[in-house]
C-alpha cells in the first residue's frame, strides 16, 4: 500500500527518546518470552496493568499496537485486511486495525517484530463495548481463551460508590484467577508493591504537568503523548518511576530556563479526539504561528484523573478498581466536560482542536459538550473537524491543515486586537 | 493605491485588483492542474484588463487552497479569514457567510469588521459541495446554470437524494431516471439534499444576523431558495459571488499597505 505524504513528530526532549526506546525493550522482551516458550497475554483499554506485572506476564497491549504501527504508516493495510474479515469500516479504526494483526497471514517486518499470538486474553468494557466482541473474534481465530472484566458505567458521577468499586475489584479477582488458571502466577506483595509504585508514579506525573503548565510550556503534546506511554503499560513498575523522575528534572531545567518548546510561545493549544499517529508532524505545524500544542485529551485516558491518594496497598483490587472506573473515559458526560474545562484553565489555552474519528463510537459525542462548556465558562473557541488519527486511508492533508490554519489565523487576531 | 487578491480555489482561479477600495478588474478562470500557473495566468488577465502592469501593484495577497504556491504573492490568508473579509465589503451589516466553493462548502460567523469569530467546514465529501452540482449537470445532461430555475418548478416533490455521498447519490438519481421520474424533480431532490448539508453546517456555527452567500453555488437560484427558507433570513449575494475570497484578499493587502503607511509618518 503506498504511503501518504506525512511527517512525524519532533520531539524536544532527552526523556521521551529514552521512553520510545523503553517502549521497543518491552515488546522484545514480550517475544522473547514467548520464543522462550513463556504464555502471553493480549489485553486493551483500561485493564489495571499492575496485575499483568504482578505475574511477570509478558503482554501484548492491542490499543498501543496499532498506534505503534500507524505511526509507521501501516494502519492502512491492516485495518483493510479487518475489513475483507468481513468487519464494517463502522467498526472503530483501532480494533479493525489490531484484528487485522491479529489475521493477517504474513505481516510487515516492522509488525513481525512486535507481534506474538495470544494464550490468554483478558478484554473489558472499559473504555468500549465493541471491545468485547472484536477480542472474541480474535480468541476464536487464535483458538485461546478469554476472559472478560465487566466494568460498571459511571452512573454516579464524580465519587464512586463502594458497591461499584466491589464488584469491579471482584472482577479483576476473576482475572487474577483466569490468569492463574492458565500458567501464571500473580504475586499478591509484588502486587501491593505495584500499587505504591503507581501512586509514586501518578505523583510525578501530576508535577510534570505542573511543569507543562508554565508559560512558555517546556513540553508539547508530541512529547506528551509518547511520555504518557509509562501510564499505560509500565504502571506499578520501577522502570515507570525512574522514566518519570528523569522526565520531570529534565522539565524543571528547561522551566528555570525559561526554555518553551518554541521560541516565541503566541498561543497555547489543547487537542480533543485521537491524535493523528500517522502524521505527528500536524501537531509541529501550528508552531510556525507561534502556537504550541500543549495537552491532548488522550493524555488523560492514560492516567491523570485519579487521586493518587486513594491507592491503598492494603487494598490493592479496591484501589485497582477505583483507578480504572475513575477514567474520564467511563461515560459520564459531566466528568469529562469538566476535567477539560479544568484543564484549559490551568493550561492557560488559548483553543481547543477538536478532531471526529467516525468510527469511535464514544469521543465525538463529547465534541459539542466540551466546545460549548469551555466556550461558555472560558470564553474559548474550539474547531472541529474530521481527522481520522489511525486509519491513515481517510486523512486528507489538505483539509486538516486548511482548518488549522484557519483556527490558528482567527485565534491570532483575536489575540491582537485584545 | 493599488493591491490585488489572488484566490486559487479547487475549481476555479479567480483575481480580484481593488483601487481606493474600488474593484478596478477582476477575472475568474478554471483551475489548472498547475497552481501557480493558474495563480499567474488569471493575475496576468486581469492586469491587461486593468491596463496595469505588475510594477503597478503594490501589495498582493493569495488565498485559496493554492495560496502558498502563488510566486509573486507578498502574503498568504486562508480563505476563511478573506471571505469574511470579502463578505464584509460587500456587505458590511453581514454576520453569517456561507461560503459553497467547489470542493467545500464553509460556515463562518464574523463581526462588524469581518473579523472571523466562528466557522465550520463540510466534513470530507463532496456531496455537500459545488463538484456535486456538477456531477449532476452532466448526469441529467442540464447546463449548470439552469439547474437551479428548473429544480423550482416541479411536477412531484421526491424526498432529498442522499447526503452522504456524492457517488451514491449518482446511483439513486440513475435510479429515478430509469423509473420515468421528471429530470426538475430529479434536481429538485439534488438541491434539496445539498440545501440540508448547508444548513446543518450554519446550524453549527449559529445563525444570526445578515447573511451572505458566496461561491458558485451562490447562482443556483434552486438552492439559495432552499437554504433561505432553511434558516428564515434573505441571503444577500453580490455581483459575482465567486470573486468574495479574492476580494477579501485584495482588502487585505490595502490594510497592510495603510498599516505601513501609517508607521513611516
Amino acid at each position: 500500500m503506498a504511503t501518504k505524504v506525512t511527517t512525524p513528530g519532533k520531539k524536544n526532549l532527552q526523556t521521551t527518546l529514552e521512553i520510545g526506546k523503553a517502549i521497543r525493550a518491552y515488546y522484545e522482551g514480550v517475544k522473547e518470552a514467548k520464543s522462550a516458550g513463556k504464555p502471553v497475554i493480549w489485553s486493551y483499554g483500561l485493564v489495571p496493568r499492575e496485575i499483568f506485572h504482578a505475574a511477570d506476564a509478558p503482554v501484548l497491549y492491542l490499543e498501543h499496537l496499532p498506534l505503534m504501527i500507524g505511526a509507521k504508516q501501516l494502519s492502512g493495510r491492516y485495518i483493510q485486511l479487518a475489513e475483507e474479515e468481513g468487519f464494517s469500516r463502522d467498526v472503530c479504526a483501532f480494533h479493525r486495525c489490531f484484528l487485522g494483526c491479529a489475521v493477517a497471514k504474513d505481516r510487515d517486518p516492522y509488525l513481525e517484530k512486535l507481534f506474538v499470538s495470544p494464550d490468554l486474553i483478558i478484554a473489558s468494557n472499559l473504555p468500549c463495548m465493541s471491545e468485547s466482541k472484536s477480542f472474541l473474534y480474535a480468541a476464536d481465530h487464535h483458538n485461546c481463551p478469554y476472559y472478560f472484566l465487566d466494568a460498571p458505567i459511571n452512573t454516579w458521577g464524580k465519587d464512586i460508590p463502594d458497591y461499584a468499586i466491589e464488584y469491579f475489584a471482584g472482577q479483576l479477582q476473576g482475572a487474577i484467577d483466569s490468569m492463574e488458571e492458565h500458567g501464571f502466577k500473580v504475586d499478591m506483595d509484588k502486587l501491593k508493591e505495584s500499587i505504591n509504585l503507581t501512586k509514586k508514579m501518578m505523583g510525578l506525573w501530576n508535577e510534570i504537568d505542573n511543569c507543562r503548565k508554565t508559560v512558555p510550556t517546556p513540553m508539547s503534546t508530541v512529547d506528551g503523548i509518547t511520555a504518557a506511554y509509562p501510564l499505560i503499560q509500565l504502571p506499578g513498575t520501577q522502570l515507570g518511576v525512574t522514566l518519570f523522575e528523569r522526565l520531570l528534572e529534565e522539565l524543571k531545567e528547561k522551566v528555570e530556563k525559561k526554555q518553551g518548546v518554541i521560541e516565541d510561545e503566541k498561543l497555547r493549544l489543547m487537542w480533543f479526539g485521537v491524535p493523528p499517529f500517522y502524521n505527528m508532524g500536524l501537531f509541529n505545524y501550528v508552531e510556525k504561528y507561534g502556537a504550541v500544542v500543549v495537552k491532548s485529551m488522550v493524555e488523560y485516558i492514560a492516567g491523570g484523573a485519579f487521586d493518587p491518594s486513594k491507592m491503598d496497598p492494603k487494598k490493592p483490587l479496591e484501589s485497582l478498581a477505583y483507578k480504572a472506573l475513575v477514567d474520564i473515559v467511563n461515560p459520564t458526560y459531566p466528568n469529562m466536560v469538566d476535567f477539560i474545562v479544568k484543564a484549559v484553565e490551568e493550561f492557560k489555552i488559548d483553543g481547543l482542536i477538536g478532531v471526529v474519528k467516525r468510527s469511535c463510537g464514544l469521543l465525538p459525542g463529547y465534541m459539542r459538550l466540551v466546545k460549548d462548556a469551555v466556550y461558555k465558562d472560558k470564553g474559548i473557541p474550539t474547531s472541529i473537524f474530521d481527522l481520522d488519527g489511525l486509519d491513515i486511508r481517510e486523512y486528507d492533508d489538505v483539509t486538516s491543515k486548511a482548518n488549522l490554519d484557519s483556527f490558528v489565523e482567527s485565534l491570532l487576531a483575536s489575540k491582537r486586537r485584545q | 493605491m493599488i493591491t490585488a487578491g489572488v484566490d486559487v480555489g479547487s475549481l476555479t482561479g479567480k483575481t480580484v485588483i481593488l483601487k481606493d477600495n474600488e474593484i478596478l478588474a477582476w477575472n475568474i478562470i478554471p483551475t489548472g492542474p498547475d497552481s501557480s500557473e493558474t495563480a499567474k495566468e488569471v493575475f496576468d488577465m486581469t492586469l491587461k484588463q486593468a491596463g496595469l502592469t505588475m510594477e503597478d501593484i503594490e501589495y498582493i495577497v493569495s488565498t485559496g487552497y493554492g495560496r502558498v504556491v502563488v510566486p509573486f504573492s507578498n502574503k498568504n490568508i486562508t480563505e476563511i479569514t478573506c471571505h469574511a473579509k470579502g463578505a464584509n465589503w460587500f456587505f458590511p451589516s453581514v454576520r453569517l457567510i456561507l461560503d459553497m466553493g467547489g470542493q467545500d462548502c464553509k460556515g463562518i460567523r464574523c463581526d462588524d469588521t469581518g473579523k472571523v469569530t466562528n466557522f465550520a467546514m463540510n466534513d470530507k465529501c463532496a456531496a455537500g459541495a459545488g463538484r456535486s452540482m456538477e456531477i449532476m449537470s452532466g448526469l441529467l445532461d442540464t447546463p449548470l446554470a439552469e439547474m437551479g430555475g428548473l429544480s423550482l418548478d416541479i411536477k412531484n416533490r421526491l424526498a432529498p437524494l442522499s447526503s452522504t455521498c456524492v457517488v451514491f447519490a449518482r446511483t439513486e438519481v440513475l435510479g429515478y431516471l430509469h423509473e420515468g421520474t421528471h429530470k426538475n424533480d430529479v434536481l429538485a431532490g439534488a438541491c434539496e439534499a445539498l440545501a440540508d448539508r448547508v444548513y446543518t453546517l450554519l446550524k453549527r456555527v449559529g445563525i444570526e444576523g445578515d447573511f451572505v452567500i458566496s461561491g458558485g453555488i451562490a447562482k443556483n437560484i434552486g438552492v439559495v431558495k432552499r437554504i433561505e427558507q432553511k434558516v428564515g433570513l434573505k441571503a444577500n449575494i453580490c455581483f459575482e459571488p465567486q470573486i468574495v475570497g479574492a476580494l477579501g484578499a485584495a482588502v487585505f493587502g490595502r490594510g497592510i499597505l495603510e498599516k505601513k503607511t501609517a508607521k513611516k509618518k
